[in-house]
């Protein structure tokens, strides 16, 4: 299945082209670099996009101060070319026709989306966690949420980024449909409606432990680990 | 530099790869120190990514990428791999930049020819204060926050120094079509 039968409406909210030079520059913890390619498999122009990118780590190849190779440096890679090649790594398992997961973070996890084990995190709602790691005690994880159920205010220290894989959410800032990226920063509690009709699957990296802002969320806040 | 990965790919030319590797494998060591791995790993690895280079020759595509960028992107790939022991989620799992298309009518392949040498330009002619972040990104690896720390200011300037580069290169690169 190709990213592009993911898109049935173009994307609207892209992530800001920082985050795709960060990505290119192999700046990105790998919860934010999965994140970002899952994002990218949504768009048309990706692949060229991402070549200016890389072009710019080309550039600054180029005028680096060459460093001092060992004296048999060419000598010992010279007698390595005729090797073997090592085996290649077998191919991740393709995901079943209806999968809304975009290649990278299928490629990543190895499964589809019914290969996750879901756990409760609130009424209508599903966490899987996938990763935690990098600078700020960075998660990456799952929400499935039913549809209509409102996502309780909500906020973190860091940056919040929540990349739509299936059905859609609103909240002031628009609606968000699958490819569509929501960046958030710390100085903001917000919530969220999940629209009606089908549920919304949701990939998530934030920064730091949730905070809700009502106390029936707090309570449970110790018990879903996000 | 794509003639002598050319011709690696079309007749295993073995002094075109002495010359490739006299250029860039003392960059991509220069490269991986300036990423804080420590000498000999760096030699290691720079002598790894112009194997990959020979073996994977076939695949570099000058449409695509100057020889250059080519390299790059197997040196940064190599790091994350290796040194940060992650595994990096390719855009497409087949590797876009590996993967050959169709031959392109000569035009195309000639303007694609001055990819390396417009960039360049690019991004000598950046404003310093956007050629700094570009390059703390690159050649450092240093995460957005890391970079504002690093020149004290705020991390929405790095952001929108890093967008302002982009938009330059990629103006760039659109002359070409």
């Amino acid at each position: 299945m190709s990213a592009m039968s993911l898109t049935p409406s173009p994307v609207t909210h892209r992530l800001g082209d920082e985050w795709l030079m960060a990505y290119a520059a192999g700046a990105l913890s790998e919860g934010q670099s999965l994140l970002v390619a899952a994002h990218l498999s949504f768009l048309d122009d990706a692949a060229e996009r991402l070549a200016v990118a890389e072009a710019a780590g080309g550039a600054l190849l180029e005028t680096v101060a060459p460093d001092l190779m060992a004296p048999d440096a060419l000598a010992q890679t010279l007698a390595r070319l005729d090797a073997p090649l090592p085996a290649a790594p077998a191919p991740a398992p393709r995901a079943a026709g209806g999968d809304p997961l975009p290649a990278p973070l299928r490629d990543w996890l190895g499964g589809g989306i019914d290969d996750l084990k879901w756990s409760f995190l609130g009424p209508g709602m599903k966490k899987v966690k996938l990763w935690r790691g990098g600078p700020n005690d960075q998660r990456l994880w799952m929400l499935r949420a039913q549809p209509g159920i409102q996502v309780p205010k909500h906020g973190h220290r860091g940056t919040e980024l929540v990349l739509v894989l299936k059905g859609s959410f609103s909240d002031p800032h628009g609606r968000f449909r699958p490819g569509d990226v929501e960046e958030s920063d710390d100085s903001r509690m917000h919530a969220l409606g999940i629209d009606e009709g089908e549920e919304c699957i949701c990939l998530a990296l934030t920064e730091g432990p949730i905070r809700f802002e009502s106390w029936p969320a707090r309570l449970v806040q110790p018990f879903i680990g996000l | 530099m794509a003639a002598l990965i050319a011709a690696i790919a079309q007749d295993g030319d073995r002094t075109a790869f002495a010359r490739l590797f006299g250029h860039y494998a003392p960059r991509v060591k220069s490269y991986l120190r300036r990423m804080h791995v420590d000498e000999r790993l760096a030699e290691d690895l720079a002598q790894e990514v112009m194997l990959t280079v020979w073996r994977k020759a076939a695949l570099f595509d000058p449409a695509k990428a100057s020889a250059g960028t080519w390299i790059f992107a197997i040196a940064r790939n190599r790091f994350i791999d290796t040194v940060r022991r992650e595994r990096r989620p390719d855009l497409d799992p087949a590797d876009p930049m590996l993967v050959p298309e169709a031959p392109r009518p000569a035009d195309e392949s000639m303007a694609a020819t001055q990819i390396g040498t417009r960039v360049h330009a690019a991004m000598s002619d950046l404003p310093p204060d956007q050629a700094e972040v570009v390059a703390l990104s690159f050649l450092e690896g240093l995460p957005h926050s890391a970079i504002a720390e690093r020149l004290d200011i705020p991390l929405g300037t790095v952001k929108s120094r890093l967008r302002l580069a982009f938009g330059r290169l990629r103006a760039v690169l659109e002359d070409l079509k």
